[in-house]
């Protein structure tokens, strides 16, 4: 039980990391939170498995990783709108995302792309093995801390996770997620820079997502909106899913690994439930904010919370 | 010592100290940031300190803790005493790292030689760290005038860049790319182990070296 599965990185994918929920209480020290872009994602991923919620896991974007046991065995599940194949006792087999498989020594998983969406995940009974800082397995690939020495996935590259014996295959079906044309959000702190004008241009207009989006943030287009008081702010913290606007008028939506603090005004926070939807959108797609109050944004952050935790209900046996 | 303070999302509230960038605001910022810090609350996730902002991350089911404790800063009026550690940081403003020489000149009307004495008088304050691990925010100097961001920020700041803006300098612990104007560099490393080298509070005096020198280092 103890064994450790050891896995060789035969294709390492556009951005492929170790990711859990994130680094705490280090933004002081200009170190950003980090941790998973969907978080939704990542924790149906572990349920499914049995793990604790904050197993680390490999999450991927567009491309994923082609990864090959070299030693041990593997319980794993991915989960997303992802085309993979695994390859099991040299048989080709045709990935499905929301299902367990077992997989041994010589097997493949080969995960070709996203579809239709940025990001997926690669969980595994137990998680991933690597390096830890303050106690959180996720990688900022930007500044070159954390899992992996900071680093993403790189190919030939040997990664370990720990090995399982084989348990019972599940899969859920029917999860309604993907491809959402609303985006929901409240107030930011200085939705006062702008005028009411443009504050109801922002929400009447659909807004593009543009090519530019990465771990980091998203760059949204073909809405430009301008604050009228000021381009700067006093730089302050700044926070995942917190939108801000730049001179030039396109917004840019803070992703995981934001900078820690920043001087733009900030006129939305995408609530913490929508976050994941958004980051999820592929480049080209149009879709609209709307405004909700604070107690809706919370009342959501606890219904889907109590989903999640109802969700082994409608786990079907596979074998 | 807070005005206002606003929930910014499910998880965060941010705290406002006024609207000015100075020492006396940014000590207040500081004390309910390191009060917070001792106290270790499992449930607050993150504090992060700016020049006159305090945001702090909570766990949305403790709102009700955390209310109180915003409560309790709101009548927390104690200033921390800081260690008052002081650095002294050699930097050299060789023409080859004082990559905007030219547009301070021409921005503040003075010789570059005078700008330098200018920054060498200042003893910097500790504003904060962050935007990347480890760059710490400094101020205040005395330039006449407002020195603006560069008008199309630089791809690649070279690492150990020191840069101004108006009257506060930073400090690129390693490269990235940044609109600050880059007026010089230092050798020490500002960002070894996930320990900054720099908290805010401290305070901070250049030293002025020769390209000479800061070659053979």
């Amino acid at each position: 039980m103890n064994n450790i599965t050891k896995l060789k990185v035969l294709r390492e994918g556009l951005m492929t990391s170790f990711q859990d929920f994130g680094i705490l209480s280090s933004q002081h020290l200009g170190i950003t939170t980090s941790g998973v872009m969907d978080d939704y994602l990542f924790k149906i991923g572990n349920i499914i498995l049995f793990n604790k919620l904050n197993t680390p896991s490999l999450e991927f974007a567009i491309i994923g990783p082609k990864l090959k046991i070299v030693s041990g065995n593997l319980n794993l599940v991915i989960t997303g709108n992802v085309s993979f194949n695994l390859i099991i006792n040299d048989k080709n087999i045709k990935g499905e995302c929301f299902r367990t498989y077992f997989l041994k020594k010589n097997d493949i998983i080969d995960i070709k792309s996203t579809i239709n969406s940025n990001y997926g995940y690669l969980c595994v009974k137990n998680g991933f093995l690597s390096n830890s800082i303050n106690g959180s397995y996720s990688t900022i690939i930007n500044a070159n801390i954390g899992a992996n020495k900071g680093k993403k996935l790189l190919f030939n590259q040997t990664i370990k996770a720990n090995s399982s014996i084989k348990s019972k295959s599940y899969k859920l079906e029917n999860l309604e997620y993907f491809n959402q044309n609303i985006i929901k959000v409240i107030k930011g702190p200085q939705m006062n820079y702008f005028k009411i004008k443009d504050i109801d241009k922002f929400f009447k207009k659909e807004f593009t997502i543009s090519k530019n989006l990465n771990r980091i943030g998203v760059r949204l287009i073909n809405n430009i909106i301008k604050p009228f008081t000021s381009y700067n702010i006093d730089s302050e913290g700044i926070i995942k899913g917190s939108v801000q606007v730049p001179g030039d008028g396109n917004p840019i939506v803070l992703g995981a690994d934001h900078p820690t603090i920043g001087g733009y005004p900030k006129i939305v926070t995408i609530i913490m439930d929508d976050f994941r939807k958004l980051i999820q959108l592929p480049a080209g797609k149009k879709f609209k904010f709307k405004e909700i109050s604070l107690e809706e944004a919370e009342e959501t952050y606890f219904k889907t919370n109590k989903h999640l935790k109802n969700i082994k209900d409608k786990f079907l046996v596979v074998d | 010592m807070f005005s206002t303070y606003y929930q910014t999302s499910e998880q965060s509230y941010l705290l406002n100290y006024g609207n000015f960038i100075n020492i006396e605001t940014n000590k207040k910022v500081l004390s309910h940031f390191k009060f917070l810090q001792k106290k270790n609350y499992k449930f607050i996730k993150n504090i992060i300190p700016s020049f006159n902002k305090l945001i702090i991350q909570f766990d949305p089911y403790f709102k009700k803790e955390t209310n109180k404790i915003i409560n309790e800063l709101k009548n927390n009026d104690h200033i921390v005493s800081f260690d008052n550690k002081i650095h002294k940081i050699e930097i050299c403003y060789d023409d080859e790292y004082a990559l905007d020489k030219n547009i301070i000149e021409k921005i503040l009307n003075i010789s570059f030689a005078d700008f330098i004495n200018l920054h060498l008088k200042t003893e910097f304050h500790v504003f904060m760290i962050g935007f990347m691990p480890g760059l710490p925010f400094l101020g205040v100097s005395n330039f006449k005038k407002n020195i603006p961001r560069l008008i199309s920020p630089r791809l690649k700041i070279p690492s150990g860049s020191v840069g101004v803006v108006n009257n506060l300098t930073v400090i690129y612990p390693n490269e990235c790319p940044g609109g600050w104007n880059i007026i010089g560099k230092i050798k020490k490393n500002l960002f070894i182990n996930l320990n900054t080298f720099f908290s805010p509070g401290d305070k901070v005096i250049f030293k002025k070296i020769s390209k000479k020198y800061f070659l053979k280092k």
